[in-house]
């Protein structure tokens, strides 16, 4: 296996050595992967008749990680606590990334409603990305809104049930005798009830105490504490927003949790675990149910939380690839020709949230007399493509000539720290300078890195011959996402589309 | 209130789309109460994306825009059966549900309400309806409801207000509605609806959509369309062509735009379509609207637009008396996403018939046919119809399976539906059928139920037997003989007890001994007479006499039975002391008897049932003699009339086994007319009388049972008033 810590690298890893938060976690293999190593299939290419398979390996859920050796990367903060270091404060700075980032491509979900203006309007929500004093819609702000009633309902009337328990009662307060209580009372010493109750004049019996600790409080105990944690997190990630509407409603939100939360310990109301077996109550209770169906989309999302945080180059992939087609679909002389169906997934695996076939889209560019094609993670990748190691490109061809068509390799390097473009420019430019030499059914003269910008956009161009690169770093909201969109509409109105001759 | 999700369908494949009442706006709420119109495709198709197990069929303008199944160009996914036209999908249920539900989701996901519109023609049949209904099903649309195009356009039409004037209760509104094979003709009387709170206007829908077929079709305009594409194909090699997506803009009178097509060997070729679409010239029969004559209003619904809108519109109106309100293309989808609003309010949408049931029953006259569903009937769309009055069938003991004959309306042939009742009910039971059916809500539920058994059966109209004969035929072949009557009893007569015999004298010797003698010997002659040797009598039941009896003899009979007949005039006088020989003598010949000795009977026996005695009464059998006397005798109308009467009048518990119920026995066995003159009544009260009788015999020596088996025989009789009568 050759690991390399930037995918257009051709320098590999020495073994021994591992990957380090600043690296991109992408190495190469022939036909047979080694046994026991975390990774994804990115891409499966050929060249001279040698097969390469491209391969991801995922972020360490520990900080470190063996097969393939990852050392000193930052751990998912976990929900309950603050960030105090900085170790931890930039931990809680990459995971409010990837939710942006996730939160863009769950954009395209909603956008599918209306297929016919798809990118349209998630061009539109992508827009709305860009002011981070309006944050957008997460599934806490929707409890946020959904749920806030419902506490207030149930906090009034939170069911409670009658406990029996045995107790020594005064005599004259005795209402029920079970089992139990005459076994004692006829062990007791003395003739009649008053002498066996002794100068105490109590006896045991039956007593009924009203008590809370029922499943479906610890259930409610359970969401609110989560509800609360989410919340608070939320909030953190949005800190620019506080002045906003949704900002204000979360916050309510949070401090009802919070303080039903307190009550709840209070009442000795236990905390339910996760993939409890709901009860009549919580199936047929409208509150308790609204609560429970909350509770389970919270802890889903917790769940694959960990999964996202793994596979954040996955997403980052997918999150670039519409970046390029909304940036192509926004030139005014594009015509969609074809677009592969979405396909919506349940739940994310490996970080991926969508299906789709290939080509993902086609568009023709009228009076450029282009036809451009947007692929990724392609099945068969010519030799360039392999030699490259970039699974995104553009294909582009004239339809009314046989030229050779052109190809624009994409990159789309994910790291936890941020990339050096100006270094990442010329090394990729280095190895496309290097690949134009080879010859091939395709000209390949041009690549693209989109690469997370960190909050601090920036975008560097680098040649070599008639070897060009561009680099772009872009975030997925606030003003690096708007700063990125704007190089990337750049890229694509650049010259790539002429000039084979 | 909560505003619930909204939505109606018009996937008619064609050209599909849907109004709906929310909006989702991506990094944002759901916006509610906004009509929202998402078109689909122009000829809509679903693709099957994914490989393996995330294959998922996909429709809408997803499918629209995918290059699955385009063909080799496309690679592995332009395979040919990754994409199926959505109009194939409709008329072949062979394809899971899911394929045509992909149909649905792609254009909206999540209603709470879906209306769906179908066309207005008999091509809807039943079994489309449900195929329809399961892809709802599996599109989770929420609660469902089919509703007509012709009832669709009159809503919009109605919530646009281009009806203007005809608004009101009683208004017959025509549509011509633009599908496939031509147009669909209906006419709707508006009805306001009172059954709920607000009044509001209802179309009623009491027939189905006749169908005019016409080139200028959708299909017709579609393949113009295509050939028109075609002819600019360069060479043969054309195929890639046949997927342009100009060809649906072209039909539908959209506008048309260059296109760039994909080769199968993955080369671009731009397809520049012509501006227009060169409609095939016909011309409309000038009558073929004559259905629509006398309303009040005519509607005009297509999908198409633009320049083939207009000539289409002109043609129509060439022939078309009176104005035409032209709809808009969408008019049928926000006419669903009315109804679906009427239909979770719970206010009624619209009026519609049911196709008619029968089936046949055995009646007293005979098999029957028997309607399920009543005549004129129409019901609020999704409200459940059951047959007002069962129709009842009787399972007899042991019966293991029976047969239900059935009719549909819809159908031309009759069906023969073998129901198996699993276990054979030990007694007789009766079985109820009816027809629980909402309108154009799929097939009819043919339901039997047995309350004895507790048992419930359907009826499968599809797994029954088709019959290849008309309802008529299978009525009259259902008409079966009434049950037997049995013959009037006759008992014969023979010549043996004529002839002398080793143990006494014959009849003719002793009338040829009597008739010279001057008291002749009544008791003798009457014995002979009522003696049976080899069960035959001197004279039949009928007074018939054996042939080979000489003249003379009969004459000899005949003056006795004057003489005899003279003493019991006397008798009946006072002048001579009774006797009953003679009275023997004479009822003993049967019907040969003057009728004259009827009238002293009968008197006799008026005289009896009003307690007082009679002259002939002799002693306790006497009485035995002239009710039975009376019974042989019987062959005047009159006479029996009385006798019935008088036997009718008398309690029945007082009855005794020789007088009345042999007279009984007698008169209904014998006689032709004495059981017409039997009411229902009577024929319960006399059979109440035999079983009393025959409980009253077992187990005895069967001593007195000899008069009510033939009462019982004299019942059936009745059978001459009441052909099918026990």
């Amino acid at each position: 296996m050759r690991r390399f810590e930037r995918p257009w690298s051709g320098q590999e890893l020495k073994s021994g050595v591992p990957y380090g938060p600043a690296a991109c976690l992408v190495s190469e293999t022939g036909r047979e992967v080694p046994k026991g190593f975390e990774h994804a299939e990115l891409m499966t290419g050929e060249f001279r008749g040698e097969a390469r398979k491209l391969l991801l390996h995922p972020y360490p859920k520990r900080g470190a990680g063996q097969k393939p050796l990852r050392e000193d990367f930052p751990i998912r903060p976990p929900l309950n606590r603050e960030p105090k270091t900085q170790d931890e404060e930039f931990a809680a700075e990459t995971l409010r990334r990837m939710n942006e980032v996730l939160a863009r491509i769950q954009e395209l979900e909603d956008a599918l409603d209306d297929p016919i203006s798809l990118w349209p309007r998630l061009r539109a929500a992508w827009k709305r990305a860009e002011d981070e004093a309006d944050p957008r819609m997460a599934e806490i702000v929707k409890q946020s809104r959904e749920i806030g009633p419902v506490l207030k309902d149930l906090e009034h009337r939170i069911r409670r049930v009658l406990r029996r328990t045995r107790e020594l009662t005064p005599l004259d307060r005795v209402q029920e005798l079970d089992r139990a209580s005459m076994l004692w009372l006829s062990r007791q010493p003395g003739r009649t009830v008053a002498e066996r109750a002794g100068p105490a004049q109590r006896i045991l019996s039956t007593v009924r105490h009203e008590n809370f600790d029922t499943l479906e409080n610890r259930m409610f105990h359970a969401y609110v504490r989560l509800a609360s944690l989410v919340a608070r997190e939320w909030q953190r990630e949005h800190r620019r927003a506080a002045g906003s509407d949704r900002y204000r409603l979360v916050d309510v939100f949070r401090l009802r949790c919070r303080a039903l939360a307190r009550d709840l310990a209070e009442m000795k109301v236990g905390v339910a675990e996760p993939g409890i077996t709901p009860n009549y109550v919580l199936i047929q209770d409208k509150g308790y149910r609204t609560v429970r169906l909350a509770w389970e989309r919270l802890i889903r999302r917790e769940r694959i939380l960990d999964d996202l945080w793994a596979w954040q180059a996955q997403t980052w992939t997918d999150f670039s690839v519409l970046a390029i087609v909304l940036a192509i679909d926004e030139m005014e002389e594009t015509q969609p020709i074809a677009q592969s169906p979405v396909v919506w997934r349940q739940e994310a695996v490996t970080g991926r949230w969508f299906d789709q076939d290939r080509p993902l889209a086609v568009f023709w560019l009228e009076q450029t007399g282009r036809i451009v094609e947007v692929q990724a993670r392609p099945e068969q990748p010519g030799a360039l493509l392999t030699l490259a190691r970039a699974h995104v490109s553009l294909r582009i061809t004239d339809p009314s000539r046989s030229n050779l068509p052109r190809r624009v390799a994409v990159w789309t390097p994910h790291a936890m720290e941020r990339l050096n473009i100006e270094k990442a420019a010329k090394g990729a430019v280095a190895t496309l300078a290097e690949i134009t030499r080879i010859a091939s059914n395709e000209i390949m003269r041009d690549g693209l890195i989109l690469t997370p910008a960190h909050g601090e956009a920036g975008h560097a161009t680098s040649s070599q011959g008639t070897a060009r690169v561009d680099v772009i770093a872009l975030d997925a909201s606030g003003d690096t996402l708007g700063k990125g969109m704007e190089a990337l509409r750049d890229f694509i109105r650049r010259d790539i589309w002429r000039g084979n001759e | 209130m909560t505003v619930r999700k909204l939505c109606g369908y018009d996937v008619n494949g064609w050209r599909d789309g849907v109004a709906r009442n929310w909006v989702a706006r991506p990094g944002d709420e759901e916006e509610l109460g906004v009509v929202r119109i998402v078109e689909g495709a122009v000829l809509p198709e679903v693709v099957l994306a994914g490989e393996g197990k995330s294959e998922r069929w996909i429709g809408g303008a997803q499918a629209d825009l995918a290059p699955h199944g385009r063909g080799g160009g496309w690679g592995k996914f332009g395979a040919q059966e990754r994409r199926r036209t959505v109009r194939s999908l409709i008329n072949d249920g062979s394809l899971p549900p899911g394929t045509l539900a992909a149909a649905f989701t792609g254009l909206a996901q999540g209603a709470s309400h879906s209306v769906i519109a179908i066309e207005d023609a008999s091509s809807t049949t039943e079994q489309l309806q449900e195929r329809i209904f399961a892809a709802l099903g599996a599109a989770r649309a929420g609660k469902p409801l089919l509703v007509w195009r012709s009832v669709l356009s009159v809503l919009h039409a109605l919530e646009l207000g281009s009806l203007r004037t005809y608004a009101h209760d009683g208004a017959r509104i025509g549509i011509i509605g633009h599908v496939g094979a031509g147009f669909s003709l209906q006419t709707l009387r508006l009805r306001a609806e009172t059954r709920t709170s607000m009044v509001h206007l209802v179309p009623e829908r009491r027939q189905v959509g006749m169908l005019l077929e016409s080139e200028i079709g959708y299909t017709g305009l579609v393949s113009a369309a295509m050939a028109q594409i075609r002819s600019l194909a360069p060479d043969n090699r054309s195929d890639h062509y046949g997927t342009a997506r100009s060809i649906g803009r072209l039909a539908f009178g959209l506008q048309t735009k260059p296109e760039p097509l994909r080769k199968a060997n993955g080369d671009w070729e731009i397809l520049c379509p012509p501006k227009e679409l060169s409609l095939p010239l016909i011309e409309l029969d000038a009558d073929v609207f004559s259905e629509l004559r006398d309303c009040d209003a005519i509607l005009f619904e297509s999908l198409t637009e633009g320049q083939v809108r207009l000539e289409i519109l002109r043609q129509v109106q060439a022939v078309l008396q009176g104005p035409l309100t032209p709809l808009p293309p969408t008019s049928v989808a926000k006419g669903a996403l009315i109804a679906a609003e009427r239909y979770a309010a719970g206010k009624t949408v619209y009026l519609d018939f049911l196709p008619r049931i029968a089936t046949i029953v055995q009646g007293s006259e005979g098999a029957m046919h028997y309607d399920l569903i009543g005549e004129a009937e129409t019901l609020p769309a999704g409200s459940l119809y059951r047959s007002p009055k069962p129709a009842r069938f009787a399972l007899q003991t042991g019966q293991a399976m029976f047969h239900v004959f059935l009719k549909k309306e819809t159908h031309l042939q009759p069906r023969k539906a073998l129901v198996e009742v699993g276990s054979p009910p030990q007694q007789a039971t009766p079985v109820d059928l009816w027809v629980e059916q909402v309108p154009a809500a799929g097939r009819a539920k043919i339901l039997m139920q047995a309350p004895a058994l507790a048992r419930q059966f359907s009826v499968d109209w599809d797994a029954a037997e088709i019959l290849d004969a008309t309802w008529e035929d299978v009525l009259s072949g259902l008409a079966t003989p009434p049950p037997t009557i049995p013959k009037r009893l006759v008992l014969p007569c023979g010549i043996h007890a004529w002839h002398d015999t080793p143990r006494g004298p014959g009849l003719l010797t002793l009338l040829d001994a009597n008739a010279r003698l001057a008291g002749p010997d009544w008791d003798t002659l009457a014995t002979k007479l009522s003696a049976r040797p080899f069960g035959q009598y001197c004279i039949s039941s009928d007074g018939e006499v054996p042939g080979e009896v000489p003249n003379d003899s009969l004459a000899q009979l005949q003056e006795l039975t004057w003489r005899a007949l003279d003493d019991l005039r006397g008798m009946a006088s006072g002048k001579r002391t009774a006797d009953t020989a003679q009275l023997r003598f004479l009822t003993w010949q049967f019907r040969r008897c003057p009728t004259e000795v009827g009238d002293l009977l009968l008197d006799a026996w008026t005289a009896r049932s009003q307690g007082q005695s009679h002259p002939f009464a002799t002693s306790g059998n006497a009485w035995i003699l002239i009710r039975q006397g009376l019974g042989r005798i019987m062959t005047v109308a009159e006479h029996e009339k009385r006798a019935v009467e008088i036997l009718l009048r008398f309690p029945m518990r007082m009855w005794a086994w020789r007088e009345e119920t042999a007279a009984a026995a007698f008169l209904l066995s014998r006689s032709d007319q004495s059981p017409r003159l039997l009411d229902r009544k009577d024929v319960d009260r006399l059979g109440e009388r035999v079983v009393e009788e025959f409980r009253e015999s077992v187990g005895t020596g069967y001593t007195r049972f000899q008069y009510a088996p033939f009462l019982l025989v004299g019942l059936l009789r009745w059978r001459l008033k009441s052909p099918r009568a026990l």
